[in-house]
């Protein structure tokens, strides 16, 4: 057992083990995570105490109160002015116990970042997809498996196919996505093309 | 994949120190899962980001570090960066807690010297265990 994983079940049997502890753990880390999350976005922007005082209509000690792990009184109307300073959307949930174990796990600098509105990749799909293809494919060769050498192999088959995009994308889209003939993409199904025994 | 590996100082019987502070100082179950949850958060931080959010305070002596946190007391373990390998570790060599915003006297002191029991023999700090 790793590390992190001796912890989540440390932790785990520590939540289950009393329900003052499991209450006092979830709302400890609730005001280490949003007083966190406050810091590292602002820092992603680049931005001041000051800046975000003024953005917010209050003073730079404000903001510092707000961005200290122990503070615990929050109002959703001022978290939903740093929302707005920051350029992001303020999600407030009720949640089971059983998700803290993974929001433990995962919290970090990294995992608090959030993108502002003018970089979030969903409204960015055309800059998103020109920078993941910044070239033209002409065709997609379908490789189609080949048997391993030597005693014992499968008999040879035909050679790999190549077949223009134009082709493979005409044909893909008359058939159906759903129903009886389709068929998902699943880890160890039994997809067609792809040579399970590869991978 | 944590930032820190969190250590905790042993006593020359080969206890853990937070561990019996927790026991002498009769923590309270919140207070426990208090000092569990920032000492956890400890370790996933970036250190500048420990120290900017207010969870880390210090030096408060020499190479004495304190954890805040504002629980049914004030509890306030005193810990070091290292001090084996400073970038990757912090070690808990005392546990106190806070009164009338001062710490019991002697408390810092002694973090620094048990720093420097660790530092000569690093056998004298275990893995951290939660309390």
């Amino acid at each position: 057992m790793n590390q992190s994983e001796e912890y989540r079940q440390k932790l785990k049997k520590e939540l289950k083990s009393d329900p003052e502890y499991r209450y006092a753990y979830a709302e400890d880390f609730l005001n280490t995570s949003i007083a966190t999350q406050i810091r590292v976005i602002r820092e992603q922007r680049d931005m001041t105490q000051g800046a975000l005082g003024d953005a917010i209509g209050t003073k730079q000690e404000g903001i510092s109160r707000l961005e200290n792990v122990n503070h615990s009184s929050w109002k959703t109307e001022t978290l939903n002015k740093i929302a707005r300073a920051l350029d992001v959307r303020l999600r407030i949930t009720f949640e089971t116990f059983g998700t803290l174990l993974d929001d433990d796990e995962n919290f970090s600098r990294h995992s608090l970042q959030r993108p502002a509105f003018d970089k979030d990749p969903v409204f960015n799909e055309e800059k998103e997809t020109a920078r993941v293809f910044p070239f033209h494919i002409p065709e997609i060769p379908i490789r189609v498996s080949e048997p391993a050498g030597g005693q014992g192999a499968e008999p040879a088959r035909p050679p790999a196919q190549v077949i223009p995009i134009e082709t493979y994308a005409a044909s893909a889209a008359q058939k159906p996505v759903s129903g009886p003939n389709h068929t998902a993409f699943t880890k160890g199904g039994n997809t067609p093309g792809i040579d399970q025994r590869a991978s | 994949m944590d930032k820190y590996l969190l250590w905790d100082f042993l006593t020359e019987r080969g206890r853990n120190i937070l561990v019996e502070w927790a026991k002498a100082d009769r923590l309270t179950v919140r207070d426990k899962a208090m000092l569990n949850n920032k000492i956890r958060r400890l370790a996933q931080m970036d250190y500048d980001l420990a120290i900017g959010t207010k969870l880390l305070a210090g030096p408060i002596y020499k190479h004495v570090y304190k954890l805040v946190i504002h629980g049914d007391v004030m509890l306030r373990p005193m810990l070091c960066r290292g001090p084996i390998d400073n970038e990757s570790e912090y070690t808990f060599l005392f546990g106190a807690v806070e009164t009338g915003g001062k710490l019991p006297a002697g408390a810092k002191e002694k973090a620094e010297e048990y720093r420097e029991v660790v530092i000569k023999d690093a056998k004298r700090r275990c893995r951290h265990e939660s309390v």
